[in-house]
């Protein structure tokens, strides 16, 4: 795409989607110094059939001369042709154009608008579950035993610049302010929810260091080249395009900072004894959210994922959190978690019948079962994966 | 002469100081500061007319800086940052096309709690007086929601009236303007951004 216009705004079109697009500033003084932006628009629209599709997402602003001229243009091309109809993809993030462009969609009813981020992300409504924040919690104290120390391995350093994309309820990039002394760090999510609980928790710890701010991972309103370590947990496991969000996360870091990825492959839960049902469950859990478009057993192909995405100098370990580590009711009470989530909402939604579900929730019970087994031993393992953007 | 805001709303009209002439040295409690009802001082400057008519891109320059400078510690900056950047761009892009007198246009930006409050004096003659005190009558009147849609989607060359309109309606600002003498107007616009962010 982009054809630069000026230094502040850009367009382009993608005949293969019917998508034209928009990304930038656009604050003309007068309507002809975007004439050329709009003749583009017109002929594009030309060339369509069906769904026209303007992409206003990276839009970050636009002044009432351009938006009067875009939605003229748009009006005009609803109104000169009744075989086409517009859609404009926008994010919630950018926090003008839901205002603006939905009045333009109520004046106009073949104009459709929609908030590209909720598309994107299939597992949310399931992850945003507030029942879930104390759950939420708990992973994180058990996997911060481990990757404090594993951090450092992975360039982690005093006095950086840190960004905590897909951050959650925030409590890992609190963990890293208090621990790594960080000039600052930027926490995002998508998840209003879980960013009210985070704000809340970071003023409950006097903590001012923190930024939770409210963003699409895919579309990240931060500057290019900003920071000296990203990390990204658990999350590239729950968006059907892990390689969007990467290019996104290579694009932030700083040349020569690190991109630092944290992800799962839940087949390989296990636990003694009643290995077998709890074996069964989790290899289930795999297939539950591929048909969600979600890949829980994406960990081990990180590296893959990184060198692909354009990092260098991949390290790549595994660590597993088990029943042994701390209180074995912790790790159970996380089995029980998932075993309401992925059997009671995710099964069901997708349809499954009672005597899978029984059989599903009883791998997880056996789980927990050699969580709390004198003798046993119950595990979750995670992968860690982290590359250099190159200089 | 005065108008705007609901008998009750909590702003102090004396932040606008008709006995002042634009351009004289007005300190920060003439200009609205701390005394202001407990409004804090975020940040402010004074720009010579002549360099302000210089060039458009400085209504982008000046709402981009103002936007950023101010919106740390919100409870989401870059939300916050994106829309008080698109209100002050109209505000300024409002103050460019003024036929303004020689001065100093003089922007301030105040806090108390979640109201986030602008104030400016545009050194201007009664024509352009006019137009703000009458704009933000329009901006009350019955109606007005109406009005704004229209100037918004108008066919004709946008009316420099949108851009109050649009604060007005789809930011819920509250705003007053204030004639000062025949040299200047002060307009005083309290917004609630976080609102908007949630």
């Amino acid at each position: 795409m982009a054809t630069p216009v000026s230094t502040s705004y850009e367009f382009g079109y993608d005949d293969n989607d019917q998508v034209f697009t928009l990304a930038g500033s656009m604050r003309p003084q007068d309507i002809s110094e975007i004439d050329a932006c709009l003749e583009a628009l017109r002929t594009c629209a030309g060339q369509v059939t069906g769904m026209f599709y303007v992409n206003v997402r990276r839009l970050l602003q636009s002044n009432n001369v351009a938006f009067n001229g875009l939605a003229s243009v748009l009006t005009e091309i609803c109104q000169e042709r009744p075989d086409v109809n517009v859609t404009i993809t926008m994010s919630s993030v950018v926090g003008w154009t839901p205002k603006k462009f939905n009045a333009l969609r109520r004046r106009i009813p073949r104009i459709d608008v929609v908030e590209y981020d909720k598309d994107f992300y299939p597992g949310q409504t399931f992850v945003e579950d507030s029942s879930f924040v104390s759950v939420l919690r708990k992973q994180t104290t058990m996997t911060w035993r481990h990757e404090k120390h594993i951090l450092l391995r992975h360039g982690i350093a005093e006095g950086m610049k840190i960004a905590d994309i897909c951050c959650g309820i925030g409590d890992f990039a609190l963990l890293l302010f208090k621990e790594f002394n960080p000039t600052y760090v930027v926490a995002l999510d998508h998840a209003k929810a879980s960013l009210d609980y985070a704000r809340k928790m970071a003023k409950e710890f006097n903590v001012t260091g923190v930024e939770y701010v409210y963003g699409d991972a895919a579309e990240i309103l931060l500057p290019s080249g900003e920071f000296d370590f990203v990390t990204c947990r658990h999350s590239l496991q729950v968006f059907d395009r892990p390689e969007r969000i990467l290019s996104e996360l290579l694009r932030i870091c700083k040349p020569g900072g690190r991109v630092y990825v944290t992800n799962e492959k839940n087949s390989h839960c296990l636990g003694e004894p009643r290995a077998e049902s709890i074996q069964w469950t989790y290899n289930e859990v795999a297939k539950l959210w591929k048909h969600f478009n979600m890949d829980i057993e994406i960990g081990p192909k990180s590296r893959r994922l990184l060198l692909d995405a354009g990092f260098v100098d991949i390290r790549m370990e595994s660590f597993m959190v088990t029943n042994l580590d701390g209180d074995p009711e912790e790790f159970a009470d996380v089995i029980r978690t998932w075993k309401n989530m992925f059997a009671d909402s995710m099964a069901r939604e997708r349809g499954d019948d009672e005597a899978f579900i029984r059989k599903f929730k009883k791998g997880f019970d056996d789980h927990i079962f050699a969580a709390m087994h004198p003798k046993g031993y119950a595990g979750w393992p995670i992968w860690v994966a982290s590359g250099r953007k190159p200089l | 002469m005065v108008t705007g805001f609901d008998d009750g709303f909590p702003l102090d009209l004396s932040s606008c100081r008709p006995d002042r002439a634009a351009g004289d040295d007005m300190t920060d409690t003439q200009m609205g500061g701390l005394p202001d009802d407990g409004f804090k001082p975020l940040i402010e400057f004074d720009l010579d007319t002549t360099v302000l008519d210089d060039q458009w891109i400085y209504c982008d320059f000046m709402s981009s800086f103002v936007a950023s400078m101010v919106s740390h510690n919100r409870g989401d900056p870059f939300m916050f940052s994106n829309l008080l950047s698109a209100t002050l761009n109209e505000l300024f892009e409002t103050v460019y096309r003024t036929e303004k007198k020689a001065g100093q246009f003089r922007f301030r930006m105040l806090q108390k709690g979640s109201v986030d409050r602008i104030t400016m004096v545009v050194p201007c003659g009664r024509d352009e007086q006019q137009f703000y005190l009458k704009t933000v009558e329009e901006v009350r009147a019955p109606g007005a929601s109406d009005k704004y849609l229209e100037l918004l989607f108008s066919d004709d060359k946008l009316d420099r009236r949108v851009g109050l309109f649009e604060l007005a309606i789809s930011y819920k600002a509250q705003m007053s303007a204030v004639a000062v003498e025949d040299k200047a107007v002060c307009l005083t616009i309290d917004l609630v951004i976080e609102r908007e962010t949630d």
